[in-house]
């Protein structure tokens, strides 16, 4: 099987936020870049997503590549470099499924179908104490 | 049967129910902290924090000292959390049968020791671990699977 190379690029500091949130929960993330846009007037992220593809050996590595939403335009930066490189992009991308992702190395297709469902969304807290009973098992 | 044992003050949290729990295959997590099992709310929020399909129980000291054979007998991989020394101590010392004990988190307070970066121990405490130790169960910290573990030297 060939090695995961990860790419976490969002608008300002969130991709480094996630990383330091990751490093926490997870620990050490193995072979990442984090792409912070947009932080300075001179970011170019045509030439930021060229740099990084570049230093990234496909032959060996898949490069999968997680930004922070859809019509932003780093999604949409990775979006026209679909038709450059070889790499698989997901977006709307959180916490949770970078968790996920880093925890259970799954494999991309399962990723996706797992994604569709409720263990990723935003959810009310409140109005999950309000429903839910006190139902916790005292039985082993 | 029971993979692992921890103390960690913040329970069951983002390292505990994902990171530690995939890593060992846990199926069930027991907290056992009599503060938490005497808390309606806090048990239903650490029910709330639990991973998908993993099964959880808050048991005081007492109760999982009764359950103690029970909990044993499981099919299920159990990682045990206690949410302080001093119940860890009373468990395992009325029950002294683990090789080993993570302390993974104990927080700062007035007066206490630093250990490690996540790991602060008052002179009660100190006491409490030592008495784990005196009954053949090794002291060790380590925050994540992939984090270095070290020794506990009290």
């Amino acid at each position: 099987m060939k090695k995961r190379h990860t790419i976490i690029a969002t608008h300002g500091l969130l991709a480094k936020g996630l990383a330091s949130a990751l490093n926490i929960i997870v620990g050490e993330l193995e072979d990442t870049t984090v792409i912070c846009g947009y932080t300075t007037p001179e970011f170019d992220l045509t030439a930021t997503i060229d740099t990084t593809m570049a230093s990234i050996d496909a032959s060996t590595s898949e490069v999968v590549v997680f930004t922070d939403l859809l019509g932003g335009s780093v999604n949409n930066g990775f979006i026209t470099a679909l038709s450059k490189y070889h790499f698989h992009l997901f977006t709307n991308t959180n916490l949770a499924v970078l968790m996920d992702y880093y925890i259970t190395h799954p494999d991309l297709d399962e990723f996706t179908q797992k994604l569709s469902g409720d263990d990723f969304k935003p959810m009310d807290c409140n109005a999950l104490v309000a429903t839910m009973q006190n139902d916790l098992e005292d039985d082993l | 049967m029971i993979k692992a044992l921890r103390i960690d003050h913040r329970l069951v949290h983002g390292q505990v129910a994902f990171t530690w729990s995939h890593h060992l295959g846990i199926t069930r997590i027991i907290v056992i902290d009599d503060k938490s099992a005497n808390d309606d709310f806090q048990k239903m929020a650490l029910n709330m924090a639990k991973p998908a399909g993993t099964k959880l129980n808050v048991f005081t000291v007492d109760k999982a000292l009764e359950r103690v054979e029970k909990i044993e007998s499981l099919t299920d991989n159990i990682f045990i959390i206690f949410g302080c020394a001093h119940d860890a101590s009373r468990f395992i010392t009325a029950h002294p049968k683990f090789n080993e004990l993570n302390v993974g988190g104990i927080a700062k307070k007035e007066g206490s020791r630093q250990f490690s970066e996540v790991v602060y121990l008052t002179s009660e405490e100190e006491a409490d671990l030592k008495a784990v130790q005196d009954c053949g169960c090794a002291l060790f910290m380590q925050q994540l699977p992939t984090s270095k573990r070290e020794e506990l030297k009290l």
